[in-house]
């Protein structure tokens, strides 16, 4: 069946980058572990914490899936696969790599807090949402409910990120060259020129609305979630609209 | 109804129009030549029944079911094209595994065998091969794909002379044993005039002529001879084309040969080229 064929070719598509950026976290983690705990324990009172592989992992689901888009498309029409189940495939790809991504990040939260308290206690490592949307900070992750709420807020996170990077893709290969170059030097343009002098201008009223608009949106745990993946769903669906037409160029 | 079947695709690219009302069946277990003059729609027409773009009007139906967004109707075509589709960076090998997921009936033992016959190296990866080697493992999928439609566009683009007679031997050989339909298009047509059974020709958009390949080459004939003679006979006659070498002449003629020719003449069947020639000016 060809949606199985989609879906397996667009989920291998990931293996090897999956692979090679873990290395490349371990590698840093370990890193930062010897780099640190001579530093930590030489200086009393002094300490040192990693923060954030999650959001790393975010950053990295989004820019592969920014590239996933052209082989995707090219080897699907050339194999008698329709957009639909491209389609399909991309949404069952997404949902698989986040659920096991979240899993992974859980897992290997726990492993390098355990190896970090095994040497010291001044060191400390966490993800993004650990001092964010947690009562207190974790030296330790130490209970599942814990787990299940990082689990969630990354699935959630991560299928966000990769509905975006799609869409990305999808929108600058549906564009003229022109169109695409004006959007590069645009977007920018705007978020760092234009969108900051009209603040100023307006006393600071955007900046005050992005601010309401995040922290509602991410002010808390459940709304993160729900957030994200409304955010995810609503992207997934306005990729179809590009993507069922689209041709490779 | 079995086969593919095309009915008034319309496709406009800007102003310019690709294709303007095509009507064309493509039946079962048949060879088809696709000729055209560049910028004629051949490609075009032959995107439109894979889906790989859309007509603006119209509709192509693959065993009576419309190949839009219908997996089960594109599975049973297989499309050659000049352009690379498959990702550059995978290995020959990969895409062979990956073409049998999609394809059920790919014969990767035959690819391979294949692979050997045309001597290339399926450890490769697309992205180191040179043009011609890359027509050839895009041939060899196609000859190992095994579906009802094969559509061949440009398929011997950038082979030497040896690897191109290999794969009309070898083409010819799979047909005999597991017929399919196949269209090849191309613009090497005194290469495939031997194989193709009927012929479609286009121009500028349209389809000028759907015939049979015999019938359509016995609407006129050649004749060769002495200059003087040829250039004696051809007076009053529809003349496609002619070629001089030295005191002898060759003419290509529509219509039927008389019966009253010169001894010193010496007539024979017609050339597909030179009447396609004719047909698309």
């Amino acid at each position: 069946m060809n949606l199985k064929s989609s879906y397996y070719f667009q989920i291998n598509e990931y293996k090897m980058p999956v692979l090679i950026y873990y290395l490349v976290i371990v590698s840093a983690y370990t890193f930062f572990l010897f780099s640190n705990i001579e530093m930590v324990n030489s200086h009393p009172g002094s300490s040192a914490s990693l923060n954030g592989m999650n959001i790393a992992t975010a950053v990295f689901l989004f820019i592969s899936s920014l590239t996933a888009f052209k082989d995707n498309l090219g080897m699907m029409l050339q194999n008698g696969v329709s957009r639909k189940t491209l389609f399909l495939g991309r949404l069952l790809t997404m949902t698989t790599l986040a659920l096991l991504l979240s899993i992974v990040e859980d897992i290997l939260l726990i492993i390098f807090q355990l190896s970090v308290s095994a040497f010291t206690q001044n060191l400390s490592i966490n993800n993004a949402f650990c001092n964010y949307y947690s009562n207190s900070y974790y030296q330790h992750i130490d209970s599942f409910s814990h787990l299940s709420m990082f689990l969630l807020l990354n699935l959630a996170m991560f299928l966000f990120f990769m509905a975006a990077g799609y869409l990305f893709a999808l929108i600058f290969h549906r564009l003229n060259k022109a169109v695409n170059i004006a959007l590069c030097i645009g977007i920018p343009v705007v978020c760092f020129i234009i969108l900051p002098l009209l603040n100023n201008r307006m006393n600071g009223a955007i900046g005050k609305c992005l601010l309401n608009f995040f922290a509602y949106t991410l002010g808390g745990k459940w709304n993160a979630f729900f957030s994200f993946t409304i955010a995810a769903l609503l992207l997934s669906a306005l990729t179809w609209l590009p993507l069922r037409r689209v041709r490779v160029k | 109804m079995n086969g593919i079947e095309l009915k008034n695709l319309t496709k406009h690219y800007g102003n310019l129009c690709a294709l303007e009302q095509v009507n064309l069946t493509l039946e079962e277990n048949k060879i088809y030549g696709l000729l055209g003059r560049n910028g004629a729609g051949k490609t075009t027409l032959l995107n439109i029944i894979t889906n790989r773009i859309f007509a603006d009007d119209g509709e192509a139906t693959v065993d009576g079911e419309t190949v839009v967004n219908n997996d089960k109707a594109l599975g049973k075509i297989y499309m050659l094209s000049e352009k690379l589709y498959y990702p550059e960076r995978m290995k020959i090998n990969n895409i062979f595994q990956w073409t049998k997921s999609f394809y059920p009936d790919f014969d990767k033992a035959y690819a391979i065998r294949l692979c050997e016959m045309f001597e290339l190296n399926p450890n490769k990866t697309l992205r180191s091969l040179s043009t011609g080697y890359l027509t050839i493992f895009k041939l060899i999928i196609a000859l190992s794909v095994n579906v009802p439609y094969l559509l061949l566009d440009e398929p011997v683009l950038g082979l030497d002379a040896y690897h191109r007679d290999l794969f009309y031997r070898i083409l010819l050989e799979k047909f005999s044993e597991k017929p399919c339909t196949i269209v090849i298009s191309t613009h090497l047509i005194e290469e495939v005039s031997g194989i193709i059974e009927e012929v479609i020709i286009m121009k500028q958009g349209k389809l000028i002529h759907k015939e049979a390949c015999e019938e359509l080459l016995s609407k006129g004939y050649t004749i060769s001879g002495k200059a003087a003679d040829v250039d004696a006979f051809i007076a009053d006659r529809r003349v496609i084309g002619v070629d001089t070498l030295g005191g002898l002449k060759v003419a290509y003629l529509l219509g039927k040969p008389d019966s009253n020719i010169s001894k010193d003449l010496e007539i024979s069947h017609l050339d597909l080229q030179k009447l396609f020639i004719q047909l698309t000016n």
